[in-house]
């Protein structure tokens, strides 16, 4: 290139957008915010695309393209600017986040089009305007050079998701899931800035580089103890950990997740299922080196992602919205991945990241094509047989199902059994780890089922519902060329990250190559099991034959009515929420009684006094005489004192 | 000869007989001839200083003010004819508009 | 017991119940009456204290000329009644009262000398000496003294005086007049 294409620009494109379809989006006529948004966030990617390429052309081992656009803040020893690393894990996720969300704006200029719930269109360029605000700050948070802009990205998403999540304000369950979202996240970043500070403590510095090289040059001065004897070094990567969590919806703060659900179904493909909620993943991988250091809190990590992908493929099980169980599912996804972190497989869980960022935005699209065509329904016990219907919509979410469900060659098995792999390799060090690998397959069991069931409930069989399927449709070439686009991607990215075998080309593992220099510890470079990649192999195969059967017999539920009620969110019901209203209204009884109190009471006594001295006003000149004469005796004494 | 401070204890005591007048009574007319009491009290007052340290200016002093307590009898006295010519009463306790 | 002890105690007698007579009295008249007995006990007091002059001015001005135009303005507007109406401060009178000997406690207090220690009378003295009249040419308190010290150091004060005369007049016809 004959000049350097400035990073800051794939930021700056979808603000832009963000602020032409928020002042005068309201004003065009439909489909022009969408365009305008979708050739924002095209721009970005171009950008993005041509710099990887630069990346590309680098080697290997100095693949790193730095560049500050502003200096932000400088306080002091805190030194924090607008300054960008792009190194090849920010490629891939910038990668993702402005390719598939170019896709998904595509997607949503029809899609949003009709809305049953604006009528009136008024609110369609609003919807760009967060979207394109959204990519922005994705795009910032993975560009970030230091933990303070990375921050800053964070809570912007964050943010975002709180506006597209409650985008139909008028609806109670929207504004109810909405405000639930933030405030869980709220939780998690709380982690998140505590951390940030102890680094900052402890290092004197929120840059990467600073931050990794003290880590690996000086790691004594982590070993300052912070709470008592737990050191700097444990306490930091747990922190974090509780940030990512929140964001990335593992136990116990996925509650946000499937409420939110209540948004627009291209929000649920970009945002929750695959940009904002990789985020977590992202930063903990970023921070490879900081959980060199804490073996435990891997430990733990690998067990919370362990119990989150069991439990969310439970849950999916027991849904028939079609929507949640693709919410549910995406919360087992992200448990999988931070399985693999938690044994510092970090190339493997962004693997997994990317691949299930194609097949999971192509079921969510899916869906909404089919919510679309069916005006607004989302129970899968009123829709079947709508393959003959919806032809592509069909065959684009069999094959993002059976990558889903890890079916040999689709790309999910190689991600999610390369997880499990290695899991279990990692189980020598540590035994627990072993039991982990285990549940992890019997997730992928279930993983495999759900999807299977669901596939089948709503394409297969007969219709359940005749007034419904007559009215369905094939949805426009705008919301079908991004279903193909992904439909394709789920089925060739996974040869990407194949495993090392002898007899696999270069090219197969050009993903995990090309992760490799990024992380502190080993990434994929283990010789492969065979006999568990065999197992996952035919794990993958029964579990979607056998959820098809399931889901043709329509056998829609198979956790009895009782047990749905027992959730995380009834727990938090009962101990957490009336907690935080007491305390609330213990704070409302200070401010009322004191505070208001002690105002009250000075304001009455002005009242009073004012009151009181009025009878000095007694307008008769004697009286006034009488008190000057007072006066003067009273200096005169006075001096009689003196 | 009697001392000095004789002459300023009657001083003193005329000075508040003057001014106690001032306070209680409600003629106009009355309490402007104690404020004339107060006045002579003070000038008496002055005559014995002089005596006492042979100066003739507390006597000049003393001039003085008669002349001035004449011109401001005379003013005084026809502010309360006016007054009176406006409200048909004398009593300093009419003047209460501005009560509380 | 020499003349002058008795000369000054009876007038002092007569001043004093003079005086608490203006005030206790019902009556405008009398007490304008009694006030005219205080003013000639006060010359009296002036004659005792070597100021002649001052006691005919007294007369003359005091009782001759103020004390009539308060009887006139007592009679024109029919002043002459006791007050109508009752008496709405009645705690004045006890406040006045309990002021009144205050005040008289206070300046026995310091006449008893017990602060001239306190307060420098040497200085005060001396500057009422400088400030005073050189060397009078006739003796203390006669009508030549006055007229040498009033002429010579305070002919300013005096010349102002007949200033605040006319003024006074001018003022009192424009009051006064029921048409202007």
């Amino acid at each position: 290139m004959p000049f350097d294409i400035p990073l800051a620009l794939i930021i700056l494109f979808p603000l832009a957008g963000f602020a032409v379809c928020g002042l005068i989006g309201s004003r065009m006529t439909k489909p022009w915010p969408g365009i305008i948004a979708s050739g924002a966030v095209l721009a970005s990617f171009i950008v993005a695309l041509i710099r990887v390429i630069d990346l590309a052309s680098m080697p290997q081992n100095v693949r790193v393209i730095s560049e500050t656009a502003y200096t932000w803040i400088s306080v002091g020893a805190l030194r924090s600017d607008i300054s960008f690393l792009f190194d090849p894990l920010s490629a891939v996720m910038i990668l993702i986040i402005t390719g598939i969300g170019f896709l998904i704006h595509l997607y949503s200029i029809g899609y949003m089009a009709e809305d049953h719930n604006d009528p009136e269109g008024k609110l369609y360029a609003r919807y760009f305007c967060w979207l394109n605000l959204f990519i922005a700050f994705m795009s910032l948070l993975v560009l970030a050079d230091n933990y303070l802009l990375m921050f800053v990205g964070w809570e912007g998403v964050g943010l975002c998701s709180y506006f597209l999540i409650g985008y139909w304000f008028k609806r109670e369950d929207a504004m109810a899931a909405c405000k639930k979202a933030f405030i869980v996240n709220r939780i998690g970043d709380f982690g998140f800035l505590l951390a940030m500070m102890l680094i900052f403590v402890v290092v004197g510095s929120l840059n990467y580089n600073d931050v990794f090289d003290a880590v690996r040059n000086t790691p004594q001065l982590f070993s300052v103890g912070i709470l008592g004897t737990i050191g700097a070094a444990t306490l930091i990567p747990l922190l974090l950990f509780v940030g990512a969590a929140g964001k990335s919806a593992q136990i116990p703060l996925f509650v946000w997740l499937p409420d939110a659900m209540a948004g627009p179904t291209p929000v649920s493909a970009l945002i929750h299922a695959a940009t904002m909620v990789t985020a977590g993943v992202y930063m903990v991988s970023r921070s490879s080196a900081l959980f060199l250091n804490a073996p435990n809190i891997q430990i733990l990590i690998c067990v919370v992602g362990t119990l989150t992908a069991l439990f969310a493929a439970l849950a999916a099980l027991a849904h028939t919205d079609i929507k949640k169980v693709l919410a549910y599912s995406t919360v087992s996804q992200l448990g999988f991945m931070f399985m693999a972190v938690g044994v510092g497989a970090y190339a493997i869980a962004i693997f997994h990241v990317f691949t299930h960022a194609f097949f999971k935005a192509c079921l969510f699209l899916g869906s909404g094509s089919v919510i679309h065509s069916l005006h607004g329904e989302q129970d899968m016990d009123k829709m079947g047989g709508l393959a003959k219907k919806m032809q592509i919509t069909n065959i684009t979410f069999l094959a993002a199902g059976l990558a889903l469900a890890g079916f040999f060659p689709f790309a999910g098995f190689f991600s999610k059994d390369e997880i499990l792999a290695a899991v279990i390799n990692a189980g020598s060090g540590a035994p627990i780890l072993i039991a982990c690998g285990v549940i992890g397959f019997i997730a992928a069991l279930l993983t495999g089922i759900y999807t299977g069931r669901q596939y089948a409930q709503v394409f297969l069989g007969d219709a359940r519902d005749e007034e419904l399927y007559e009215h369905a449709h094939e949805s426009g070439p705008t919301m079908t060329i991004p279903l193909i686009i992904l439909g394709i991607g789920s089925l060739v990215v996974g040869f990407l990250g194949m495993p090392h075998f002898v007899f696999i080309p270069a090219w197969g593992h050009a993903f995990t190559n090309w992760l490799e220099p990024v992380f502190s510890s080993g990434g994929a470079a283990e010789a492969p099991n065979v006999i568990l990649l065999l197992i996952g192999l035919l794990i993958g195969w029964g579990a979607w034959l056998g959820g098809v059967a399931l889901g043709k017999n329509a056998v829609g539920v198979i956790m009895p009515e009782s047990l749905r009620a027992v959730s995380l969110d009834a727990f938090y019901n009962i101990t957490i929420v009336p907690a935080g209203f007491a305390i609330a209204a213990a704070c409302r009884w200070i401010d009322e009684t004191f505070i208001d109190g002690i105002v009250n009471l000075v304001g009455s006594f002005v009242g009073e006094s004012s009151v009181a001295l009025r009878a000095t006003q007694t307008s008769y000149v004697r009286n006034y005489a009488l008190a000057m004469a007072v006066g003067a005796v009273i200096v005169l004494a006075w001096f009689v004192v003196k | 000869m009697v001392p000095t401070s004789f002459y300023i204890l009657i001083s003193a005591v005329l000075f508040t007989i003057g001014a106690l007048g001032v306070l209680v009574r409600r003629n106009a007319i009355v309490v402007f001839m104690c404020v004339e009491l107060m006045l002579n009290a003070a000038n008496l007052a002055f005559v014995a200083a002089a005596r006492q340290y042979q100066a003739m200016s507390g006597q000049i002093f003393v001039f003085f003010v008669m002349v001035i307590a004449a011109a401001e009898v005379a003013v005084g006295l026809a502010i309360i004819i006016t007054v009176f010519r406006n409200r048909e009463t004398l009593d300093v306790d009419s003047a209460n508009q501005l009560k509380n | 017991m020499p003349v002058d002890s008795i000369i000054f105690g009876l007038t002092a007698f007569v001043v004093i119940a003079a005086a608490m007579m203006v005030v206790l009295n019902r009556h405008p008249m009398y007490s304008a009456l009694y006030l005219v007995v205080t003013f000639l006990g006060l010359a009296v007091f002036y004659l005792q204290l070597q100021a002649p002059f001052l006691a005919a001015v007294q007369v003359i001005v005091y009782a001759g000329a103020i004390m009539v135009l308060f009887l006139f303005v007592i009679m024109l507007i029919g002043a002459d009644r006791p007050m109508a109406g009752e008496d709405h401060l009645g705690v004045q009178k006890w406040l006045g009262g309990a002021f009144a000997v205050v005040l008289i406690g206070e300046i026995v207090y310091f006449l008893a000398g017990a602060h001239s220690a306190t307060l420098n009378t040497r200085s005060y003295v001396a500057l009422i000496h400088s400030a005073a009249d050189k060397t009078l040419y006739a003796p203390f308190g006669s009508v030549k003294a006055l007229g040498s010290v009033l002429f010579s150091q305070y002919l300013f004060a005096f010349e102002a005086t007949s200033v605040v005369l006319i003024i006074a007049m001018v003022g009192v016809v424009i009051l006064a007049k029921k048409r202007l």
